[in-house]
């Protein structure tokens, strides 16, 4: 049994979470079941574009795969189709999120891309350009690369995304040492390893100054002793 | 035994005279085996018997007599207590056990904490997510509220509530398992 339910438990399921999926743009689940769902809604997008029988017709289709159909329904055949005309693939997006506390299940948030109401990456983008803003340092190739990939089906992204930068300047730096992290990789991946450093440190006049001030130090004393 | 003894106050109140007022214990004498009549093997009772027999002698006389011990029966058990040693090897020497170094850690670009890697910083996204849940309710209709024409009536009708220690506690959440923010990169 899949997720452990048995196959009429797990169609429910589905069909529950991708018309939540649709009403709401976003949700929240295990990984296991936002990936089932993923291309259900993929396949559910494809179809209503796709399709070639008259819109009543379909539409009855589509209300033995959806629920909340008064909602749903109209809004795949309308505004969903609307959006995605343009695209042929990957209208939805998969983000992992830390384990659940609890039970230390695999968590992710599930979106439909390009949706202006609740879409955590374009917002994670944001606040990443609006704190490099901020501290007054130019974009690093990575988000320069990010900001290009998110922007580009979106009507009007780039109004939109500075709107968005602009409410994070003012919304989540409000804390006294937020911007005080400056960022120090020089590499295009924005991580490092401990155990094989694949990045530079970029230096930070005093405070590096001090740091091999302090080790120099240590080896004179023991020396002393 | 605090029913036979409720009991036997009962029958006191009722009236002493018609009771006698010395009792002898009842004497169980041991029959010899010989003298009992030979039981076959079929006969012989079974574990379920022998235990059911032993239940209601043990309620019969007040449960003086333990149940599970000194019955003839034994239960598993183990025959020594596991070493101090041995115990130790068992729990700490595999190394499934031990507590593992993270190095799939990433610098969140959003806050510069730590963050795992392919993964969202937590605290970045909680963030954003409340912020767009007082967005979200300023966009809401408000709620309907009556209009009253003379304040007094509304004091009438709705007076105050005072909220108690518990309602409180509800409110606050406090007890809510929250996940901590991750240390700063390098600070």
């Amino acid at each position: 049994m899949p997720l452990g339910r048995s196959a009429k438990m797990l169609h429910h399921t589905m069909r529950n979470l991708v018309s939540s999926l649709i009403e709401n743009e976003s949700v929240k689940t295990t990984f296991g079941k936002a990936k089932t769902a993923q291309g259900m809604m993929e396949n559910l997008i494809l179809k209503t574009k796709r399709t070639k029988l008259p819109p009543n017709q379909f539409k009855t289709e589509l209300y033995g795969m959806l629920y909340n159909q008064d909602r749903t329904v109209p809004k795949l055949m309308g505004e969903l189709k609307e959006r995605y005309k343009d695209r042929n693939s990957g209208f939805t997006r998969i983000l992992k999120l830390e384990p659940r506390i609890g039970d230390n299940s695999p968590q992710v948030i599930l979106e439909l891309v390009d949706n202006g109401v609740r879409e955590m990456k374009f917002w994670y983008i944001a606040k990443v350009v609006a704190r490099l803003e901020l501290q007054g340092s130019p974009l690093d190739p990575l988000t320069e690369k990010n900001v290009k990939d998110l922007l580009l089906y979106r009507k009007d992204g780039q109004a939109e995304f500075r709107k968005t930068v602009e409410t994070c300047k003012k919304e989540f730096f409000k804390e006294e040492d937020a911007l005080d992290n400056l960022p120090r990789m020089k590499s295009t991946t924005n991580g490092f390893h401990r155990a094989f450093r694949n990045f530079d440190v970029v230096s930070r006049g005093g405070v590096e100054k001090s740091e091999t001030d302090v080790k120099s130090s240590e080896p004179e004393n023991k020396d002393s002793q | 035994m605090s029913y036979a003894l409720r009991g036997a106050l009962g029958i006191m109140s009722i009236g002493e005279a018609l009771l006698p007022k010395i009792t002898l214990p009842s004497i169980t004498l041991p029959i010899p085996s010989f003298l009992n009549p030979k039981r076959t093997q079929e006969d012989a009772p079974t574990i379920e018997e022998k235990l059911s027999e032993i239940a209601e002698n043990a309620a019969n006389k007040g449960a003086k007599v333990p149940f599970f011990t000194g019955n003839g029966i034994y239960l598993a058990a183990p025959k020594k207590k596991r070493s101090h040693m041995k115990r130790r090897l068992r729990v700490y020497t595999p190394g499934s056990k031990h507590v593992k170094l993270k190095n799939e850690l990433n610098r969140c670009p959003a806050c510069g904490h730590y963050k795992r890697a392919h993964h969202l910083c937590m605290n970045c996204v909680s963030q954003i997510q409340q912020y767009w849940k007082q967005r979200d309710a300023k966009l809401k209709p408000p709620a309907y509220k009556e209009e009253f024409a003379n304040p007094l009536d509304e004091q009438v009708l709705y007076p105050g509530k005072t909220e108690r220690a518990y309602d409180r506690k509800l409110r606050l959440k406090d007890y809510l398992v929250k996940r901590p923010k991750t240390l700063p990169v390098e600070k």
